[in-house]
């Protein structure tokens, strides 16, 4: 039933519901060495319980001890990401795909509004600036005309 | 008089009602304190199901998707 190649899916611990192979087998009869791939399932390679482990029909041709790479491409030969119903490593799903969609949409409309706006804006701030300069000059001309009695009250004590 | 100080109820599975191991018991202010991986197990259904009833909840799902 667990023979090499044969596809199952993993009932407990932290990977539980996701799918598996198994590749070797270990010289204990309760463990099995078993791989996702890891860029395919999220399942990385290692030696799990068979009580924790529950079969499927799918099998695919793989050697023991195949590297990740060949099963991923045993994987695109057999067509097993339709079977099972996975993405393909790097596939974003449709949901997501139209989210960000929907996100790049609003970005550059948001961008058009603020090509349109800074015209009016600036005008404004111009306006501000001359007001206060024209205000700096006016007090300047106050300070200068009135004398510094400081001086004055201090050459009359000596 | 003798006051004493009030305590919470342990979490239960929502199928057998089981007490759930992993999930801490204390006032909600304390455990709002904790992190997220410290309230709850790190495994699907964790602190909703226990084991035995989330392995039978995942081999259903796969009946049906293999059907």
């Amino acid at each position: 039933m667990f023979d090499i190649g044969r596809i199952c899916m993993k009932t407990a611990g932290r990977e539980a519901g996701r799918y598996c192979v198994v590749v070797a087998k270990e010289k204990d009869k309760e463990f099995l060495l078993i791989t996702g791939p890891k860029a395919a399932t999220k399942v990385r390679r290692r030696k799990c319980n068979i009580n924790h482990l529950e079969p499927t029909p799918l099998k695919i041709e793989i050697k023991e001890n195949a590297p990740d790479e060949h099963i991923l491409e045993a994987y695109e030969k057999e067509d097993i990401y339709s079977k099972l119903r996975i993405l393909k490593p790097g596939e974003v799903p449709v949901e997501r795909q139209r989210k960000e969609e929907k996100a790049e949409e609003k970005h550059a409309e948001a961008k058009e509004h603020k090509e349109e706006k800074p015209e009016h804006v600036h005008e404004h701030k111009e306006e501000k600036k001359e007001h206060k300069h024209e205000e700096h000059e006016h007090k300047a001309e106050h300070k200068e005309a009135k004398p510094k009695k400081t001086r004055a009250k201090k050459a009359k004590k000596e | 008089m003798h006051y004493g100080e009030k305590k919470n109820a342990f979490a239960k599975c929502a199928v057998c009602k089981k007490p759930l191991s992993g999930v801490p018991i204390g006032r909600d202010s304390d455990i709002a304190k904790l992190s997220k991986s410290e309230r709850r197990p790190e495994r699907p259904f964790g602190g909703h199901l226990c084991p035995s009833c989330s392995r039978r909840e995942i081999k259903k799902r796969l009946f049906e998707s293999v059907q």
